[in-house]
């Protein structure tokens, strides 16, 4: 018989029980499969997204002359999510984007899945676009499944002094919506977080039904079999298992993102493909994980195989070496340094900073799984001084069986550990829904990507539903935030019923927040007088109104940098869209993210999208250059 | 002129840490002789029957193989010639509670190379002779003590080997089911030619044996012709 028939036929053998160990052992590395191929996927999604998102980008020339425009690219928000739009001129040549057959046709809207889905749900949304719906964007020509965009046409006419020229999509120098360098570190901890209780794990699981079967490699070996043969029986036998687990964690893997196309985790969301790892590297994992089980148990068993005998006499007085101390020790040690290194370590030097401390990590957390024997033998030993005849015994079994009693305070360390682990993204899923629920809509703060144009231009854009117009007026330190809008686009705009807004009146916004009295504050009364005297605007002739803030909690957006400036405002005299406007006022705190100094970048934006009565724009601050 | 001596051991000494298990000790076995091994525990009769079946590697003096000394040979060497060559019964049976009995007693069989079929012919027949074939597909955790231990038997002597070394096969059977097994022992080895080295404790096992040696202390401190 060969010896790997021989531990392949032990491996399950013994009847019910002997499968019991043997589905027990393989579920262990069924779950092991699962999360190193999550973890490694981590990784990968940051990278595949970030391909994504160069492969959707569009790239623009440096010399967008007004003849050949073709392109608006508008950067807007819901919730916490941007919405990007990108207006394609209908009747010139633009490149086809990317997930599309076609560009979309004047009037035409085509929007990506998850966008769609919202526009049905949400009437604000469905209100931005009121063109006819194209074909959906396909997953090729998104970043993730929960990407809000949408390719929209217009005729060049429109579009004409606006905007960019987009030559083609794909664009090497873009990046996703997360830094990629600290997404893929961020992806590397947890990786290695998950890693080492998976490691232990694997090290429990391996060794479960260890002295029965240390007990057959003895009687294997007494029967004549070599070290070497019987190291075959016994790789053979944990290799069978731990294959057969793993190739199981494999399947289930592979077909649970078959079957789910899309991935969800709280508020991340990435396609199946995205985070389904090359074949190559799939089988890398499986063996590695497979290599590490037979190592495991190869070790465990080594003296076994060596010393049958005096294992048989002796099976349970073990000594156990005080040299266990050392991977704990080592672990310490580069945890400390690692602790000590983050005061001083730079930016620059954080991937390599988080790779020690996850080593340290790593190497304590199997420290303590290697050193628990030793602190059972000191338990045991302290037990056994007990007159008491139960803590006697039980310190007795401790100090001659401390690897058995230590592989079970192994198990429950590791379970604890994950259940600690699970309960914390469990807690942060839970908060991430509960933000969600705090719904802001944030129709004001529309960006427009590209070359300062005047904001009439973006009235004109048909592409754009009824825009408001939000502006900051007043002299510079002594400013105002101003809306004008009719109350029915307020109303559109953030989710209270507005029912004292009177179209024609400046009426003060009385934004409202969770966490803020809201009741009068005179100093900031008298300073909204000032600010309005220097504004030459008419003092607020009706009841505030209460809004909910879109602008603070847009400012914790990415794309909110429009927040950062003080709009262009339209010229004296500009056309109009909406004659009777109501135009309420909020003055900017003096450290509000509004009054932050202009950020350097390479896109410039308007927050202004609407038209402004001609009284406001003459009191208003002159324009500042674009921001970003 | 003797003939050849099978196992010889020469001023054999085993020290375990500060215990002397044998010390000094000599003796030899013939092919198809019958010795039992007497003596109180700790005496050192299991060490010496370790030793004689290479398993312990003694701290002095050597074991002989037709003439050879074991010591100087390797690991696998002194393995592959136990699994050829020895036959090895012990008091709780040592079976692998995995297999049933009939694969655990074509084990050897398979392990030294032997044909699957082959080899379970020749585990029947041993089983048949020892009256455990009815169980033979029973697991040795389904069948009684004194089954498991003729299984065990019917094992250690599947391979015909020159020699049978039994460290107390009945210290865990009754007196009438110890005796049972024992005899059936000492015919199948009788049937194959093998020799048989039994240790035990119980003096009046003796008696079914051509020769008894006593130990104390690790030493034999008397040697007793039959």
């Amino acid at each position: 018989m060969r010896d790997s028939a021989l531990g392949v036929r032990l491996a399950g053998a013994g009847g019910l029980s002997g499968w019991l160990r043997m589905v027990l052992m393989a579920a262990g590395s069924a779950a092991a499969v699962v999360v190193v191929f999550t973890s490694f996927g981590l990784a990968r999604v940051v990278d595949r997204q970030d391909a994504r998102a160069q492969h959707i980008a569009p790239v623009l020339a440096a010399d967008a002359g007004s003849a050949n425009v073709n392109a608006v690219l508008i950067a807007d928000g819901w919730e916490r999510r941007e919405l990007r739009r990108v207006v394609l001129a209908s009747d010139v040549d633009v490149p086809t984007p990317p997930g599309l057959s076609r560009p979309p046709s004047a009037g035409e809207v085509m929007m990506s899945p998850a966008l769609e889905r919202l526009a049905a749900t949400e009437p604000l949304i469905a209100g931005r676009f009121p063109q006819a719906r194209g074909p959906l964007i396909e997953p090729e020509g998104l970043v993730a499944p929960d990407q809000l965009l949408a390719y929209l046409g217009a005729p060049s006419s429109e579009i004409g002094p606006l905007s960019s020229v987009v030559e083609s999509f794909g664009d090497p120098s873009a990046s996703s919506r997360l830094d990629p360098r600290a997404a893929r570190t961020i992806a590397m901890l947890i990786a290695l977080l998950l890693i080492a209780p998976v490691v232990m794990f694997m090290v429990v699981c391996a060794r479960l039904s260890a002295n029965s079967r240390t007990q057959r490699l003895v009687a294997l070996r007494l029967l004549g079999l070599t070290r070497r043969r019987t190291q075959l029986v016994n790789a053979s036998e944990i290799g069978v298992t731990a294959a057969a687990g793993s190739v199981a964690g494999l399947i289930v893997w592979n077909g649970w993102l078959w079957l789910q196309p899309e991935v969800r985790l709280g508020v991340f969301a990435w396609y199946s493909s995205d985070i389904r790892l090359p074949v190559w590297q799939q089988c890398t994992i499986v063996g590695a994980l497979v290599v590490t089980s037979v190592a495991v148990a190869a070790t465990a068993s080594r003296d076994a195989i060596s010393q049958p005998s005096r294992t048989r006499r002796d099976r349970s007085s073990r000594h156990i070496s005080p040299w266990r101390l050392a991977p704990l020790t080592a672990g310490a040690v580069v945890l400390i340094v690692a602790r000590v290194r983050a005061d001083v370590t730079a930016l620059d030097d954080f991937e390599s900073w988080v790779l020690l401390f996850g080593a340290g990590l790593g190497l304590t957390a199997i420290g303590l799984v290697i050193a628990a024997p030793l602190a059972a033998v000191f338990i045991g030993r302290t037990m056994m001084r007990s007159s008491r005849p139960p803590v006697l015994l039980a310190g007795s079994r401790l100090r001659h069986d401390p690897s058995s009693t230590s592989r079970v305070v192994a198990a429950l360390a590791v379970a604890l550990f994950a259940a600690g682990v699970a309960q914390t993204v469990a807690v942060a899923l839970d908060r991430s829904a509960a933000d969600n629920q705090h719904r802001i809509p944030a129709v004001v703060n529309l960006e427009i990507i590209g070359p300062a144009t005047d904001a009439n231009t973006y009235q004109s854009l048909s592409a754009l539903a009824e825009p408001l117009a939000s502006f900051r007026i007043g002299s510079p330190g002594n400013e105002i935030d101003a809306i004008a809008a009719t109350c029915t686009q307020l109303r559109a705009a953030t989710i209270q019923p507005l029912t004292d807004c009177r179209d024609g009146n400046v009426q003060l916004a009385q934004w409202t927040e969770p966490s803020t009295n809201n009741s009068s504050d005179p100093v900031y009364d008298a300073l909204l007088a000032e600010a309005l005297a220097d504004a030459a605007l008419p003092s607020p002739t009706s009841a505030p109104l209460e809004m909910t803030i879109p602008f603070v909690e847009a400012t914790s957006h990415p794309q909110s940098s429009c927040h950062h400036s003080s709009p262009r405002l339209p010229r004296a005299g500009s056309t109009s869209r909406s004659l009777q406007t109501s135009t309420t006022l909020r003055r900017s705190p003096p450290h509000s993210p509004h009054n932050r100094p202009p950020q350097s970048g390479t896109r410039s934006s308007h927050r202004s999208t609407g038209s402004i009565p001609p009284a406001y724009t003459e009191a208003s601050s002159p324009p500042e250059p674009s921001p970003r | 002129m003797n003939a050849p001596s099978l196992l010889k051991a020469d001023d054999l000494s085993v020290r375990f840490g500060s215990t002397d298990a044998l010390v000094g000790l000599s003796m030899e076995i013939q092919a198809g002789e019958f010795v039992a091994v007497v003596g109180s525990s700790g005496s050192g009769k299991s060490t010496l029957l370790q030793c004689l079946a290479g398993i312990v590697r003694p701290t002095s003096g050597s074991v002989l193989v037709n003439g050879e000394r074991m010591e100087r040979w390797s690991d696998r060497a002194r393995s592959e010639w136990r699994l050829s060559n020895i036959g090895l019964v012990f008091q709780f049976g040592d079976l692998l509670p995995e297999l049933s009995l009939l694969d655990n007693v074509r084990l050897p069989l398979l392990l030294a190379g032997g044909d699957v079929h082959a080899a379970a012919g020749r585990a029947n027949d041993v089983l048949d002779r020892l009256g455990v074939l009815g169980v033979a597909d029973r697991r040795p955790g389904q069948v009684s003590g004194g089954q498991l231990q003729r299984a065990a038997v019917a094992r250690a002597l599947v391979h015909s080997p020159a020699v049978v070394l039994a460290d107390e096969p009945t210290g865990a059977l009754d007196t009438t089911t110890g005796q049972l097994v024992l005899e059936a022992l000492l015919e199948a080895a009788r049937e194959r030619g093998s020799a048989v080295v039994l240790v035990t404790h119980e003096a009046r096992l003796s008696s079914y044996c051509d020769r008894e040696i006593v130990m104390q202390d690790g030493s034999i401190v008397q040697p007793v012709a039959s």
